[in-house]
């Protein structure tokens, strides 16, 4: 059937509206051309087809088509380029994040074009206090023994302290700004996965009424766009069934699988399940004690000694017992020979390892204060939708049965059961029925029997490397140690921990060189006094126990030795001779043996297995009779002991016997961990001080080394003096163990070079991670810009194209209402104008 | 295909473009303001580090600089004070008075000795006044003991002095003259024991063959008077034979006591208790006694006394005698001089080996006192008594090897010369000065060779200085080549990048002004 009479005029109106719809569209595209996250519209259209077909047709009838529909207003977006740009965009929050922290910290440790207007400027500041005191020392070389010139290395070395103080404290300002931006940063990432979640649900209740809402779907856009700086996702729409046969559209993100372990499969958790949504946490545990060694209660092994200690690898260890007391392997298996047992450090009874909220130490992690995990390690909570319903995750499980089968399940079920599992919230409903399908109601699979099980969705604890984004970047300045790195972290978290620097890493490597600075110089200021050749000297006293005196009116010395009776091959002690050459006795006819002496060396490295060997058997006697503790003692440790009259005994505890103290022991610490104490455990940056000792006038030794029968050493001889300076520039071992705090880290050298250029090695590495950082940024920003701008070119709104379409929705305006003037001319020439006569 | 680019896309485009123009400008504009090519780590780590090393370098090489310096200024100290000593040397040795003594001459020039002595007596203690300077606070020839003075003079002390004798102390038995009846020691004469005096020097063989030989001259003189009746001359070989053998009872070995009468008694089994008549009796002496052990001090002449100013003086280096003849104190002397250090890390290349310094990477500033004054202790010198006999009576000399000490001794020989005529007190004295004049003209020598050697040490110093400065000079140029820019170039970069800026604000301007909205007429 033709077009009636007036269809054309419904085909005019049609395209009227289409256009002035158009203009609509193009309107709306223009006015939004600024707005974030706009999508640009598109008017769609169809063309208007009667179907059907007549009951009598002739072969020669027309179907015109009857004009335009406008359909509907869709977006034009590109799923692949948004999926590539956000993936890029977690790059880039992950390499803007880091390089972000990482400028913090560079802030504080980055020293170019620093520098006091001294001698030109730009020389640094600890590296050129650094230099400082090796000046200092210089001129005390020169001006050994007058106090002034101690003072000035004193001087230098507490400036020294105090900026590394200060740098430390820094850091831990820092490391607290980045821990609260983290903080913060949840707080946003939840504010997006809720904002997601509730338009999820706007969006689904348009859909439901046959609206769009493209204007929500661009605002859901814009706020993924921003979830995914944060973390990486993955975005995907599925249809879901509303029931009725009506389907709507289902946005599920998840982690973006990010992980580079293919066996971790937390890097997928659903964050937005269409209406339901989760909120992401970071673990509170409850709050640690940092080691005093001034408070026993605070340190968490016993050493050989039954003494509390900080450090596991100081520890005694014991074989690792169950619940039962049996002895177990590392994989918890049992075993009965302990030699197959893991061995474990002793812990101290008296170990309070946690905080209370008042601040008092406690044992009960109950009553502890929680605290962010020092891992920051995050939680991904069930999903719930805006009225707290939990989402359940729901399988189907479809059984066929027999006729006879089903009827009997619905004789005992009524045709239903649902049944919850109190502990796990898992939800089962069995429903029995008739397959419509099958025909023959005596086939096997006539009937089924179908199980729904939901499971309710809950906390998932993610691994360390599921995300990668501004979160992540944050969670890594925070706890990435480097080469300070556990070894078991490296072992079971993350393989690449060890090239990961965050701000934690800065902070040991200060601490690192801090504690070697100290270490190497207390070090130094202490020994004993030896003669020229190194040999260990004691006062002569005469029979009052007054020092005698030497010809040049000073105390007179002797060396140290150590008398021993000398025994045959066969280890039989050797008896004395008389004058007459006959074995001698004593008054009471006993045999008198013949003694020797050996003098002990400064000089010697007694460590060393062949100097060991080399010494006769009744002087390594008389040293090992030091050592009754059962336990190895090193070697240079047993004649320190001998030398300050020191036994080890057999509970572990050393008891010093004043009388028996040899030689003349000079010196003492110059540096310490507290400025009113000489202790120098567990020194770092943060607490490196000048030694109470030394900041109330003890001076520097100058020199160990005494004139033949002396017991000082000259009084301008700068022998020691010298020997720090030197230190200042002699290249040596840093290794992460040496701090108390990374016993369980790689013990090997991390890094070879004087202490100016540990400090600079800081800054290099520093350097380095920012400059990759930077090009890293660059790199991805680029990529970004780019997917972005190819984005715009699908979805943003072009002036030329929205002025080509007013033209062209004008044109088809003017076009449509000139048909409608045509027709309107041909029917009234048809109407008024045909068939008259005049 | 083009991809459609749209006005949303252009700006934002041009927004990232424009940020990085601004971006390069702003980098090139604080390079033109700081003259830096970096100014963080971050911007080039390799360069910042290596310019830091450099840095770091230039700081100790201007400390050792500093060093250098001072040791400089210590030696030139040190070579002043050696030429002041040369140059007293040189006065002495040029005096006339010492030149005609040294010439053997008498009379009138000799009695210029007591003057010459003065002089030289003067002059040791100006040259141990110059050798006791400092030089800032530090003493300049005491080696490593740069806070006491170097040399001293002293009394010579007795080495036998006891200025409390206790005889219970065994130490102290040398100081008491004699012994009590009961074997105590004492100093009163009274209280001593009697004994018959024992020639100490008592020899049996000697006193045997001398007993022997009386008996048979005294035989064959009584065989020529009783039986051969020889008389006068005959007789007389006999008489001069006996008289010969008893004059031989002088001799120091002869005789076990000394007898009352004068003479001693030979017999070797004579008992005094038998014939106490016979012996001379006096106080029981102690063995160990040594005379003089109750004065303090010796005397230029070598007796002892309590009086401090007539004793002689002894020159001491850091407590010890330098003419000192104990081997432990000549072993410290021999540390002080050739093992005592104190090194300064001059820029050598500092560098220790099993926790000793390497003596070739530092340099010694330990100048020793008695090195540059010709040494220390002494040597054993004989000269005969009688030049005409070489193989006769010999004295035995302990001749000082340092020249202060040569000169005191000298200026002690001098000084006890005879005012009137300069006659030498003593054979013994002339023979002395003759040896330390000798002695004095070696030291000299020497004096004057170690000057030299202080010399060459202190140009080592000022060549090592003016290496320092060259090295601080292509250390700071070599950091500041590596971190500063090139004006020329960085203000092209900058008039570059400025360039660049604003032309991309000109397209800014027009992107934004055309579009085809403009042109559209309806």
């Amino acid at each position: 059937m033709g077009i009636g009479t007036f269809g054309s005029f419904t085909q005019a109106r049609l395209a009227i509206y289409a256009a002035q719809s158009g203009l609509t569209v193009t309107g709306n595209n223009i006015s939004n051309i600024n707005t974030p996250g706009y999508t640009r519209q598109r008017l769609d259209q169809e063309s208007l087809y009667i179907g059907g077909a007549d009951r009598y047709t002739a072969k020669y009838d027309l179907r015109i088509g009857q004009g335009v529909l406008a359909s509907g207003v869709s977006q034009i977006r590109d799923p692949y380029l948004d999926i590539r740009f956000r993936s890029e965009q977690a790059k880039v929050g992950y390499q803007d994040t880091k390089l972000g922290g990482l400028q913090g910290i560079a802030t504080i440790l980055d020293e170019v074009a620093k520098g006091e207007q001294t001698e030109g400027e730009h020389f640094g500041i600890i590296g050129a206090q650094i230099e400082n005191i090796a000046s200092a020392l210089e001129r005390l070389t020169t001006e050994t023994g007058h106090q002034e010139f101690d003072i000035q290395v004193r001087s230098a070395v507490e400036s020294l302290c105090q900026k590394l103080n200060s740098y430390a404290a820094k850091l831990e300002e820092h490391y607290n700004n980045v821990e609260k931006g983290l903080v913060q940063d949840v707080k946003t990432v939840n504010s997006i996965l809720t904002g997601i979640r509730d338009l999820n649900e706007s969006i689904r209740n348009s859909e439901i009424h046959g609206h769009k809402a493209l204007e929500l779907r661009d605002e859901r856009n814009l706020l993924i766009d921003q979830l995914s700086e944060y973390m990486q996702i993955d975005v995907k729409y599925e249809p879901e069934d509303i029931g009725g046969g009506e389907w709507v559209e289902k946005c599920v993100i998840k982690l973006g699988d990010a992980n580079p372990d293919p066996s971790v499969k937390t890097d997928s958790t659903t964050l937005i399940d269409g209406i339901f949504g989760a909120q992401i946490s970071i673990d509170q545990v409850p709050q640690k004690r940092d080691p005093d060694y001034k408070d026993p209660t605070s340190l968490p092994y016993l050493d050989q000694f039954g003494n509390p200690t900080a450090r596991a690898s100081e520890a005694q260890t014991t074989p690792k017992l169950n619940e039962n007391g049996e002895m177990v392997n590392d994989k918890n298996e049992v075993v009965t020979d302990a030699n197959d047992a893991l061995w474990v450090p002793v812990e101290n009874p008296d170990y309070l390892p946690y905080l209370s909220a008042d601040g008092k130490p406690t044992k009960d992690p109950d009553e502890a204060r929680l605290v962010n995990n020092p891992d920051f390690d995050m939680t991904v909570s069930e999903l719930r939708d805006c009225r707290d319903n939990l989402f359940y995750y729901t399988s189907v499980k479809t059984t066929p049965l027999t006729q006879k089968e089903y009827s009997d399940a619905v004789k005992d079920t009524g045709g239903t059961t649902q049944e919850t599992d109190k502990d796990t919230g898992v939800i089962t409903i069995t429903v029995y029925g008739r397959d419509p399908d099958v025909k023959d109601p005596n086939a096997p699979n006539a009937y089924f029997k179908r199980v729904y099980t939901k499971t309710p969705s809950g906390d998932v604890h993610l691994d360390d490397n599921d995300m990668i984004g501004a979160l992540q970047a944050e969670r890594e300045l925070l706890t990435e140690n480097g080469e300070f790195t556990d070894l078991d972290v490296i072992a079971n978290v993350d393989e690449k921990a060890a090239t990961k620097r965050g701000i934690p890493y800065y902070q040991r490597s200060l601490d690192l060189l801090a504690n070697q600075i100290a270490t190497v110089l207390n070090e130094a200021n202490q020994g004993y006094r030896t003669d020229p050749d190194g040999n260990y000297i004691t006062p002569v006293v005469d029979a009052n126990g007054d020092p005698v005196m030497n010809e040049s009116g000073r105390p007179a010395s002797a060396l140290i030795t150590i008398e021993y009776v000398v025994r045959d091959k066969d280890g039989n002690p050797v008896q004395a001779k008389d004058e007459n050459g006959n074995p001698a006795v004593d008054g009471g006819g006993n045999p008198i043996f013949e003694k020797a002496e050996y003098a002990l060396n400064k000089y010697v490295d007694y460590d060393d297995p062949k100097v060991w060997d080399a010494l006769p058997q009744e002087v390594k006697d008389a040293l090992e009779a030091t050592n009754q503790s059962g336990v190895d003692i090193s070697k240079s440790d047993l004649v320190k002991a001998y030398l300050g009259g020191e036994t080890y005994q057999p509970d572990g505890s050393v008891k010093v016997d004043e009388d028996a103290v040899k030689g003349i022991f000079d010196g003492g610490n110059l540096l310490s961990n507290h400025g009113d104490s000489d202790d120098d455990t567990d020194i770092t940056a943060s607490n490196i001080s000048i030694a109470y000792s030394w900041s109330k006038g003890d001076k520097i030794v100058r020199s160990f080394t005494c004139a033949m029968g002396e017991v000082e050493p000259a009084s301008g001889d700068s022998e020691n003096v010298l020997h720090l300076e030197g230190l200042f520039h002699t290249k040596m071992d840093y290794s992460p163990t040496d701090l108390t705090s990374c016993d369980q880290a790689n013990g090997d050298t991390m890094f070879n070079g004087t202490f100016g250029e540990m400090w600079n090695n800081i800054g290099t590495v520093l350097g380095d991670d920012q400059k990759k950082t930077t090009d890293l940024l660059n790199t991805y920003y680029k990529t970004s810009v780019d997917l972005d701008t190819q984005r715009d070119s699908v979805s943003s709104v072009d002036f030329n194209d929205e002025a080509m379409n007013l033209m062209m929705y004008a044109k088809s305006y003017n076009a449509a209402c000139r048909l409608m003037t045509t027709l309107d001319s041909v029917l009234d020439k048809l109407v008024n104008g045909t068939g008259l006569t005049t | 295909m083009i991809s459609r680019m749209t006005t949303v896309g252009s700006l934002k485009g041009y927004r990232y473009n424009l940020n990085r123009s601004t971006y390069t400008m702003n980098q090139t504009m604080n390079r033109v303001i700081t003259h830096r090519q970096f100014t963080s780590f971050a911007e080039d780590p390799a360069r910042a580090a290596r310019a830091f090393q450099l840095r770091w370098s230039y700081l100790r090489t201007s400390s050792q600089y500093e060093a250098n310096d001072a040791a400089i200024h210590k030696y030139d100290q040190a070579w002043s004070a050696l030429d002041s000593v040369e140059k007293d040397i040189d006065t002495i040795t040029d005096d006339n008075g010492f030149m005609s003594i040294l010439r053997g001459l008498n009379g009138a020039d000799a009695s210029a000795r007591n003057a010459l002595g003065q002089s030289m007596a003067a002059k040791s203690k100006s040259i141990i006044q110059t050798m006791n300077g400092r030089y800032s606070e530090n003493y300049i020839f005491s080696g490593a003991d740069t806070l006491h003075v170097p040399f001293t003079w002293k009394p010579r002390e007795n080495p036998d002095f006891v200025a409390e004798p206790d005889p219970t102390n065994p130490e102290h038995a040398h100081a008491f003259q004699y012994v009590t009846a009961n074997d105590k020691l004492t100093n009163n004469v009274d209280e001593a024991a009697e004994v018959a005096m024992e020639n100490k020097s008592f020899d049996q063989d000697t006193t045997f063959k001398i007993d022997q030989q009386i008996i048979a001259a005294q035989q064959a003189y009584d065989d020529a008077v009783n039986n051969q009746g020889l008389t006068g001359d005959d007789l007389e070989p006999f008489e001069t034979a006996l008289e010969e053998a008893l004059e031989r009872q002088n001799e120091p070995e002869y005789g076990k006591y000394y007898a009352a009468g004068g003479g001693k008694i030979g017999d070797e089994n004579f008992k005094p208790a038998d014939n106490p008549d016979l012996v001379k009796w006096g106080p029981k002496e102690n063995d160990k006694y040594i005379e003089g052990s109750d004065k303090q001090y010796v005397k230029p002449d070598g007796t002892f006394t309590n009086t401090k100013s007539e004793a002689s003086e002894v020159l001491c280096y850091r407590g010890i005698p330098v003419d000192t003849k104990d081997p432990d104190e000549l072993a410290k002397l021999d540390y002080y001089n050739y093992d005592e250090k104190k090194y300064l890390d001059l820029g050598l290349g500092y560098e220790e080996k099993d926790g000793k310094v390497v003596s070739s990477s530092v340099f010694d500033v330990a100048l020793q006192g008695t090195y540059y004054l010709g040494g220390y202790g002494t040597k054993k010198v004989e000269v005969p008594v009688n030049d005409d006999d070489p193989n006769g009576e010999k004295y035995v000399f302990d001749i000082p090897e340092n020249m202060a000490s040569v000169m005191n001794r000298l200026s002690e020989i001098l000084l006890a010369c005879d005012p009137e005529d300069g006659e030498f007190a003593s054979d013994k004295d002339e023979a002395e000065f003759n040896i330390l004049a000798k002695k004095f003209e070696d030291s000299s020598a020497l004096v004057k060779q170690r000057y030299v050697e202080l010399d060459t040490q202190t140009s080592f110093l000022k060549d090592n200085g003016e290496l320092l400065i060259d090295n601080c000079d292509s250390l700071q140029d070599q950091f500041l080549g590596m971190e500063d820019v090139d004006p020329a170039a960085a203000i092209s970069d900058l008039m570059f990048a400025k360039y660049c800026y604003d032309t991309a604000l000109k397209v800014g301007n027009s992107i934004l002004s055309q579009s085809l909205m403009d042109y559209m007429s309806f």
